[in-house]
């Protein structure tokens, strides 16, 4: 393989794109342009007007990228923000990421936030953050620690656990008075569908599955299901149906 | 246009398929998205699929997945080109297209020993609309004309090909799919296939 050349910007400064070996951006960095890579990581300030391609990709300051991403790797700790469409294998995000068009990886551990305006396809996801998914939330399988709100319009899937998360805020919500102000944190959906299917704090207008058990604090317009059926007391559900 | 349409409900009861393994089939892309149409019912919202594509689809995916993966079924299903070639006496040999549709192919094109696969489809559509009769060995020309030139910018995405008549004289027209034409009262449509369901059946063929 020939020998690739690396682009640090450090101060301000812009460049065209390209292919690279290593890309570090430590002050605020401008690239006009596609550009492929084995490493990507930013530190400080970073605008890409192109397509980005990478083995494995670092975002630990600010990131606007105007096209898509394909990635091995991906590693949020600070804020991206992607127009395009994101493919990512492995993605790890403790902090704040919207994707204007749709996600597709492998396995995804969510701490922060994460916003996607399209579909999201994950074989795992595990949560402990909260998501907005405006399309069709699948997955293979999630496991979901409820800290905030969390939203998907639909979601399917083989495996979905959602539980209540042992954050600190809900150990704070124990102090009377002070906490009660803020509102319990829950999952929203139009629909959810799925093999395994195990809920608390959940509000869902339509849940379907082969084996559904409903927890604590779930709000279920109609629940469908095939060969298990659970209902905590703490629950309301308006009608129950097996198929 | 109109197809008949399944609702999900409906699907898994006769397929005996489960949430989960329709959700895995749709993430590994085999079942395109633009096969899940989302309707408004009085239950709320439901989705619906085309019913005769989705039970062709699934039928094929239960046959065939304890052979193949389902990343090697989803090459198969996905409408971007194999890359492979073979060689013109395989061609014949296993019976890809007919020895006059490879004669008639290489006379317009040109011979050669070995066929990538962009020039397989255009040689296993020529095939088949001969077959169906309903094409002339003259329009051939227009047809693979067409494919040469334009066939290459749906790259990735599925399309349909039209052959209409007007007075006796006949045009051929690729389109995107999902998408509607419409003729005037003289045009007739004469054939109608989709490129997707060729490029499908030459896969399966050459696997």
């Amino acid at each position: 393989m020939e020998q690739r050349q690396h682009l640090k910007i450090m101060g301000s400064s812009s460049s065209g794109g390209g292919i690279y070996d290593k890309v570090s951006i430590l002050g605020d960095g401008e690239v006009n342009g596609n550009i492929e890579c084995r490493l990507f990581t930013c530190a400080g300030t970073v605008r890409v007007y192109g397509h980005v391609k990478s083995e494995e990709m670092k975002i630990r300051g600010t990131s606007q990228m105007e096209g898509s991403l394909l990635t091995h790797k991906l590693i949020v700790q600070g804020q991206g923000d992607f127009t395009g469409g994101v493919k990512v294998q492995e993605a790890s995000i403790s902090g704040m990421v919207n994707i204007g068009s749709s996600l597709q990886g492998e396995r995804l551990k969510l701490r922060g936030s994460i916003e996607v305006q399209g579909d999201c396809e994950v074989e795992t996801l595990s949560a402990v953050g909260s998501f907005a998914v405006c399309g069709l939330l699948n997955v293979g399988s999630m496991d979901l620690r409820i800290n905030w709100n969390c939203h998907a319009k639909e979601i399917g899937g083989e495996i979905i656990k959602v539980r209540k998360g042992s954050g600190i805020t809900n150990m704070l919500k124990f102090i009377p008075g002070i906490f009660q102000v803020m509102p319990d944190a829950r999952l929203t959906a139009d629909v959810i569908e799925g093999d395994h299917i195990e809920l608390e704090h959940t509000t869902a207008a339509i849940v379907r599955g082969n084996h559904v058990k409903l927890g604590p604090g779930c709000e279920i317009g109609r629940v469908e299901y095939r060969h298990h059926f659970y209902q905590d007391q703490d629950s309301v559900i308006n009608s129950v149906i097996q198929m | 246009m109109d197809e008949q349409l399944i609702s999900k409900k409906e699907l898994l009861e006769l397929t005996g398929i489960s949430y989960g393994q329709l959700y895995r089939w749709k993430r590994k892309d085999l079942i395109p998205e633009e096969w899940f149409i989302r309707k408004s019912t009085f239950t709320g919202q439901e989705t619906f699929f085309p019913k005769a594509k989705i039970l062709a689809r699934i039928d094929k995916i239960i046959d065939m997945k304890d052979n193949l993966s389902l990343n090697e079924l989803a090459d198969m299903f996905s409408p971007n080109l194999a890359e492979m070639a073979l060689h013109k006496s395989d061609i014949i040999n296993r019976g890809i297209v007919s020895t006059m549709a490879l004669q008639y192919f290489t006379d317009q094109t040109g011979d050669a020993d070995a066929f990538t696969f962009e020039r397989l489809i255009h040689m296993y559509v020529l095939d088949r609309m001969l077959h169906t009769g309903e094409m002339s060995l003259e329009e051939g020309k227009g047809l693979l004309q067409v494919l040469r030139d334009h066939y290459q910018r749906f790259e990735g995405r599925s399309c349909e090909l039209m052959l209409v008549r007007k007075m006796g004289v006949s045009t051929f027209l690729l389109s995107a799919s999902p998408g509607e034409v419409y003729f005037d009262n003289g045009t007739k449509l004469v054939s109608h296939i989709s490129l997707a369901s060729c490029l499908e059946e030459l896969k399966a063929k050459l696997t």
